[in-house]
């Protein structure tokens, strides 16, 4: 155990090494980075925001708690980006319609161990978290939110839960890259978009059928709206406070199901197709 | 026209081959997140009862024809790939100028969409709370205007792309997130504070589906938002076959 | 996971060993009707291989030969255990590629010609310090093979040029540097000189025979180039419709082929040879094939010597790719 938490720690490292050389190419690189990852991050929840100015809240959250949830939501996509985004290891998809996982599978390493490791960019890929943890900090602020530690070990357990939730779905809907590698190799980028354009917005309003809906089978809603509501008090339904971990931890188990259930069939047809796009660049 | 076709119909061909379930997952969910939004403006409706001069039949029926115009007001063509895919040679050693099968080749693609997306949505339109007849005439002008300028956004994008070869992929991230926020696919200029929403309704990313959409729905100003359509269209028709031109040795230097 | 390591990394006198393995696989098949491909796509059953028997032992030089869609590439899928076999037994240095690769992976190299493991956006060196790290490569072993590597394989001078600005024949040297970091014991080569110009490939050829003469590596390497592939290995393993055709050394294969050999006459008019099949004629110089078995050198020689104006005569062997492609054409009839 000790010795796999050595590896890991040691792999982290590499691989923000790595990003760390590949960012310091050129200058013009490095800007450009920054600039079009902070403008992402902020254009996306810019026009939620919005509405919320404009219509003074939105679904039962005011203008400072709509901006506390897209902080949150900023927060965890970043974090999503920062861990997942690299080569390809949260597009899963891509990597298995286009067959590079022959490239992992001739590393002496676990898959998971290099699925978890190799997405690691910590210098080109924070922005997003940084600009999630000012607005959330600058929401937290306004809303005069009393910061403490099991406050915070919650907020953390949530954020973990939110990038659970994208990581896990998108691995469930990559199952069908393993049958169907042209048709679906973009599935895992398609539940990614599903869920981050209905992420951002607060679903307070909408009927409780649709909520529990986007809580459970499509939880768009895990993550930023269920997370806020719980961290400013507000939960939207009874038991959602236990709700929001198992759903998490369900999707994360489905998604690990799914591709070892891919795997067998990987093992059985192999890839009939390679396209080196994205691999290792 | 014979080329065109063809080379269009391979691209409807090429997706067809993806299979029925396989097109279906995507197209389901983006149905699912059109669905959600609709829920989501009812919730707005209910709670302030002001939706910026928008009725909520008018924001139902924006939302869905967002959907289901999505490839023809977010104009997407294979340019963007060519660094990757090694698209641009080979439309280089064909008897068929370059544009003209970039185009052929964006139309194909856009059949599967209409199909398995649009259609269904249009059909569902009347029974969501919108509606199917345009407010406006002048939509079956400026829906022609966007598109072209969307090709020309795309063309200017794709040579973005091509000259920061290794920023590809920040740059479609730049473009994907600037698009939901100022053409007004996403949310409606009519919804967003203050002068905002005017200013970028006459952008030139604004025009592109804000414009089209708003005059469908019977908000936009026609003697305002044509005139900002062709203006724009005018100024990036050029611009863009210039530096689509401009371009080129550095596409096929660089992988193509 | 070092112990574990350590542990599998033992002795070994069988490198391959295939026992009777069977691999099928599904293929779309797509016609001109849009509501047929959309709603009941046909699917075709391919045998890649059949009932394959193959034993390879260690310090052995193999080639790997056959047509398209032989079976070549399934077998090194089949021995890395990226896939698995329908029936039939695979062992890869004495373990199941399936359940034992990662332990499999530390002792292998894998280089597939037309896939690269370098990574795109960085210098080559940071390619092969992230393999060091992946592979837990040793300081000493990470030393000395990358001083082969750079010495034999002349990478010196793009060793800190980005991947993405390499010649496909420098690209090819840097993967083969990389994948021997490791110091691997068997070696699979999937189309290696892919593409290469003559001095690349010459390159390529060269350090593999001196990589299994000198260091005694085992080898197993595929190519459609037959003349590379005699000139690297001893022995030529060929599969056809995923059976294996023939497995021996070269002088065997030509004996299979038929010893057909060639003579070339040089003089002005097309003679006529009684025995001999004419195959070209080009300024003077008239090519016959002929059976040595039916028609004796010496008779034939005697022959040529009573033609007028015989300016020169060359005896050769029929070239390797002929012979091959004459096999390949008896294998599909």
């Amino acid at each position: 155990m000790a010795a796999r938490l050595k590896k890991l720690a040691r792999l982290f490292a590499l691989y923000a090494r790595m990003d760390a050389q590949w960012f310091a190419q050129d200058t013009a690189l490095c800007l450009v980075c920054v600039l079009s990852e902070t403008l992402s991050s902020i254009a996306s929840v810019t026009a939620v925001f919005l509405l919320a100015v404009r219509f003074g809240g939105v679904g039962s959250m005011n203008q400072d708690e709509v901006l506390f949830m897209l902080g949150f939501y900023t927060l965890s996509t970043g974090l999503y980006n920062l861990f997942f985004n690299g080569n390809n290891t949260g597009e899963i998809s891509r990597r298995i319609g286009r067959g590079q996982l022959d490239h992992c599978l001739i590393q002496p390493l676990p898959l998971w161990v290099q699925l978890l490791t190799e997405g690691f960019l910590p210098i080109s890929g924070c922005q997003g978290a940084l600009c999630g943890a000012i607005i959330t900090a600058v929401a937290a602020g306004r809303l005069r939110l009393a910061v403490t530690l099991p406050s915070l070990l919650l907020f953390l357990l949530f954020l973990l839960a939110s990038v659970g939730v994208q990581v896990g779905m998108r691995y469930v809907a990559s199952l069908s890259a393993f049958t169907h590698p042209v048709g679906s190799e973009e599935i895992s980028s398609v539940m990614g978009n599903f869920l981050t354009s209905i992420g951002y917005y607060p679903l307070g309003g909408l009927p409780h059928w649709a909520q529990g809906l986007l809580v459970t089978v499509l939880p768009a809603g895990c993550l930023s709206w269920l997370p806020s509501m719980l961290l400013l008090g507000k939960s939207p339904f009874s038991g959602a406070m236990a709700l929001y971990p198992l759903v998490a931890v369900l999707v994360c188990g489905a998604g690990a199901l799914s591709f070892k259930k891919g795997l067998k069939v990987y093992e059985k047809y192999g890839s009939q197709r390679y396209k080196a796009m994205g691999h290792r660049s | 026209m014979k080329q065109f076709f063809a080379t269009a119909r391979m691209r409807v061909k090429e997706s067809s081959t993806f299979g029925l379930v396989n097109l279906l997952g995507g197209y389901l969910l983006r149905a699912a997140g059109t669905l959600a939004m609709l829920m989501i403006w009812r919730q707005l409706a209910d709670g302030s009862g002001d939706l910026g001069g928008m009725t909520l039949e008018q924001l139902t029926t924006f939302t869905l024809l967002t959907t289901i115009l999505h490839p023809m007001l977010d104009v997407r063509t294979p340019i963007s790939s060519w660094l990757h895919e090694g698209v641009l040679i080979g439309l280089y050693q064909r008897p068929m100028g370059v544009l003209e099968q970039l185009t052929a080749m964006t139309l194909g693609g856009w059949c599967t969409h209409f199909v398995l997306l649009s259609a269904p949505l249009a059909l569902l339109t009347p029974l969501l709370g919108g509606f199917l007849a345009p407010r406006s005439a002048w939509f079956f002008l400026s829906l022609p205007l966007a598109v072209v300028q969307g090709f020309c956004v795309d063309f200017l994008f794709g040579c973005l792309i091509v000259r920061a070869a290794n920023m590809s992929w920040q740059i479609e991230c730049l473009r994907g997130a600037l698009t939901g926020l100022l053409t007004g696919a996403v949310i409606p200029f009519a919804l967003l504070p203050g002068k905002v929403g005017q200013l970028l309704s006459l952008s030139p990313l604004g025009t592109l589906a804000g414009a089209s959409l708003s005059l469908y729905v019977g908000t936009g100003d026609p003697a305002l938002l044509l005139p900002a359509q062709a203006l724009w269209t005018a100024l990036l028709l050029p611009l863009s076959l210039f530096l689509f031109h401009k371009s080129t040795e550095r596409m096929m230097s660089y992988g193509g | 996971m070092k112990n574990m390591a350590r542990s599998d990394t033992r002795q070994w006198d069988t490198a391959v060993e295939l026992h009777g393995v069977c691999k099928t696989f599904r293929q779309k098949q797509t016609g001109d009707g849009l509501p047929r491909n959309l709603l009941h796509p046909v699917y075709s059953e391919i045998r890649a291989l059949d009932r394959v028997n193959l034993t390879i032992y260690r310090g052995e030089f193999v080639a790997y030969a056959g047509p398209n869609g032989a079976g070549k590439s399934t077998t090194f899928k089949l021995l890395c255990g990226m896939l698995g076999a329908d029936s039939g037994t695979v062992r890869t240095c004495g373990l199941d590629p399936l359940r034992r690769r990662i332990p499999l992976m530390r002792q292998t190299g894998v280089l597939l010609g037309s896939r690269t493991e370098l990574w795109w956006d960085h210098p080559v060196i940071s390619s092969f310090k992230w393999k060091k790290e992946v592979w837990d490569i040793d300081e000493k072993t990470y030393a000395r093979q990358l001083d082969l590597a750079v010495d034999m394989l002349d990478l010196g001078p793009f060793l800190h040029t980005f991947a993405r600005e390499l010649s496909l024949g420098q690209r090819m040297r840097a993967d083969l540097g990389m994948m021997l970091l490791h110091d691997p014991q068997l070696i699979l080569l999937d189309e290696p000189t892919l593409g290469l110009d003559v001095l690349a490939k010459r390159r390529m050829i060269d350090f593999l025979k001196s990589l299994h003469r000198e260091q005694g590596r085992t080898i197993l390497v595929t190519s459609h180039d037959l003349d590379d592939l005699t000139e690297m290995a001893q022995r030529i393993v060929m599969l056809a419709q995923g059976r294996i055709a023939f497995d021996g050394s070269l002088p065997e294969l030509r004996a299979v082929a038929g010893s057909a050999r060639h003579v070339t006459v040089d003089c002005p008019a097309c003679p006529a040879l009684p025995g001999c099949t004419h195959l070209k004629s080009e300024q003077g110089r008239h090519t016959f094939s002929f059976n040595p078995a039916m028609l004796p050198v010496g008779d034939l020689l005697a022959a040529i010597s009573r033609l007028p104006d015989v300016r020169d005569v060359q005896l050769s062997d029929a070239p390797i790719e002929g012979v091959i492609a004459d096999l390949y054409r008896s294998w599909k009839a």
